[in-house]
């Protein structure tokens, strides 16, 4: 059920006026069930699982929290993290891995027929596991009380606005929300329905139509030319963006009129000044996530490392900072999906971060034009590993974009280019007085007759030239 | 240690690592990972002080206020606690 489609139309409207009228032990209730059947409608089968994952980890956090010694308490910790991380294994990375193996053993001539699950990934598995894994070390470290009322954590985990494709909420932020009775008033659901509209926009107006001229490239097998391979790996930046991001604002604007504050998950990225910059404004939920469950626990490991010990302070913290950077960014790619190529796609990041740290105070002094202009490019070529559809065929991009360019641009590709160009122009107006303003909702101050005029505009590009087809989301594969 | 001491040791930290100047210790410094777990080793290693990790929080650490009363409350306590 997408939120432009059809059931989503019949869903929602039904959600919200029971919303509406229901108290607030019973709104948690209604809207529970209302996930379980917003997830359903996907496959009724995965509804298990999720709940399966609920269960488990919501019986670990009160075993965490009522156990007195450490030990007992990390031996809860291990079974949420083991259950959720083999689920998420065996489902998305097994078939992988069983591949990879049969490659391998066929190097040495040697015939393996391993067994393949081939099951279809179940919808948003990779977002509400690292969910609920978040909960569970939050309550081993302390930062959170155990929920004792099943039904309140079951919504956490499963909240339908956030359940398929995040952001990736803390029980910190989320768990209270629901715990507490909401207010909404007129400054959230304006909020809210701006969000959702401009998360649609950004959806089906510019990212879906922006798939053309980015499969044009990347599901051709060749031959390649460097400046269309170039044009079609920005236009991908741009449609991953709107795409995601569309999703996000959509899911975050449906939680506010709900009267929950879910986190942001995008800010502005494009206006990026370093790499590391971008990875505090790309997909914010995810990298913040690894930044404290997984960076920061393995950095204060490997600073013990003995081998270290005779380095001066700062050349130890740099060796190991970027260590743990280099395994955090693999995984981090890695998460996205079973493949190599978004293994590199995090290596690619992790050696451009640490190159920026290495020339990070030299790079603060360039013109901030020049800082976006290299950030922007650094990112764009990133995406190439990222959307390639392997290693052999991001190997052939790569080399296009650097060794050969035709000049010579097809006028189909052309009108595509231009086209696509066209369609990113709102998005980057608005985006710079947002940024100019450092506010979101920078739109919504705007004089009335403007800011109507706008609405009225985008609602119109979006009913002519959106691109109703249900598309799905990029990330929903992840 | 008192807090002059430490605020000065973080001080100079921060601004030998970033190449900034911090004017006033309630400064917002932006800090990013790297500078961040600098300042972590650097406690840990020149002060004694072994964050764990319910005590790291890169939302809440962005002026040298915010990383100096965390200082000083763990001494205190462990100076109680000793």
């Amino acid at each position: 059920m997408l939120f432009h489609s059809f059931q989503f139309l019949i869903f929602f409207p039904i959600v919200y006026c029971l919303y509406l009228i229901l108290p607030h032990k019973q709104q948690n209730r209604m809207l529970l069930f209302a996930s379980y059947v917003f997830y359903g409608a996907w496959n009724w089968h995965y509804v298990f699982l999720l709940f399966g994952s609920t269960i488990v980890d919501y019986l670990c956090a009160l075993k965490i929290e009522r156990s007195k010694e450490h030990v007992g308490r990390k031996k809860f910790l291990f079974v949420s993290i083991l259950t959720n991380l083999s689920l998420l294994g065996v489902l998305k990375y097994y078939d992988f891995f069983a591949l990879e193996f049969q490659n391998f053993m066929a190097v040495f001539g040697i015939s393996v027929q391993p067994f393949f699950l081939n099951f279809i990934l179940p919808i948003g598995i990779s977002f509400y596991t690292f969910q609920t894994m978040s909960y569970t070390i939050d309550v081993f470290r302390g930062k959170l009380k155990a929920e004792k009322n099943f039904l309140d954590y079951a919504l956490y985990v499963s909240f339908f606005p956030q359940l398929i494709a995040g952001p990736i909420e803390r029980g910190t932020r989320l768990l209270p929300q629901i715990q507490s009775p909401r207010t909404i008033d007129l400054d959230k659901i304006s909020r809210g329905c701006y969000l959702f509209l401009w998360g649609l926009f950004l959806k089906i107006y510019i990212g879906d139509n922006l798939a053309p001229i980015v499969e044009s490239v990347f599901q051709s097998t060749g031959p390649y030319d460097g400046v269309e391979v170039l044009i079609a790996s920005y236009a991908f930046g741009f449609q991953v963006y709107c795409d995601f991001a569309g999703y996000s604002f959509m899911a975050i604007g449906l939680a506010l009129v709900m009267g929950i504050e879910l986190m942001e998950n995008f800010r502005r990225p494009f206006f990026s000044r370093d790499i590391s910059d971008f990875w505090r404004r790309w997909h914010i939920s995810l990298s913040s996530w690894f930044r404290d469950y997984f960076f920061s626990p393995v950095y204060m490991r490997f600073k013990l490392i003995p081998w270290l010990n005779n380095l001066p302070l700062k050349r130890r913290h740099g060796v190991v900072f970027f260590l743990t950077l280099l395994v955090t960014l693999c995984l981090l790619g890695f998460w996205h999906g079973a493949g190599w190529n978004y293994v590199l796609f995090g290596v690619y990041h992790a050696f451009a971060v640490g190159f920026y740290y290495l020339v990070r105070c030299s790079w603060k002094k360039m013109p901030v034009w020049l800082q976006l202009f290299l950030t922007f490019h650094l990112v764009t070529v990133g995406w190439l590993f990222f959307r390639a559809a392997s290693v052999e065929q991001t190997l052939d991009l790569f080399y296009a974009l650097f060794f050969i360019f035709h000049f010579q641009i097809e006028p189909e590709f052309s009108t595509m280019a231009f086209q696509a160009a066209g369609l990113v122009c709102i998005l980057l107006a608005v985006q710079v007085l947002q940024e100019w303003k450092g506010d979101t909702f920078v739109v919504l101050k705007w004089p009335r007759p403007i800011r109507y005029a706008f609405f009225i505009l985008i609602g119109c590009l979006i009913m002519i030239f959106g691109n109703f087809g249900e598309r799905p989301f990029i990330y929903f594969q992840f | 240690m008192n807090r002059q001491e430490v605020t000065s040791k973080l001080k100079t930290l921060i601004e030998e690592d970033m190449e900034i100047e911090i004017k006033s210790s309630a400064q917002e410094l932006n800090l990013d990972s790297f500078t961040m777990m600098l300042i972590v080793t650097f406690l840990g290693e020149e002060l004694g002080i072994h964050l764990k990790m319910d005590q790291l929080d890169f939302d809440k650490f962005q002026t040298l206020d915010t990383f100096v009363e965390m200082v000083m409350v763990f001494l205190e306590e462990n100076s109680v606690a000793g």
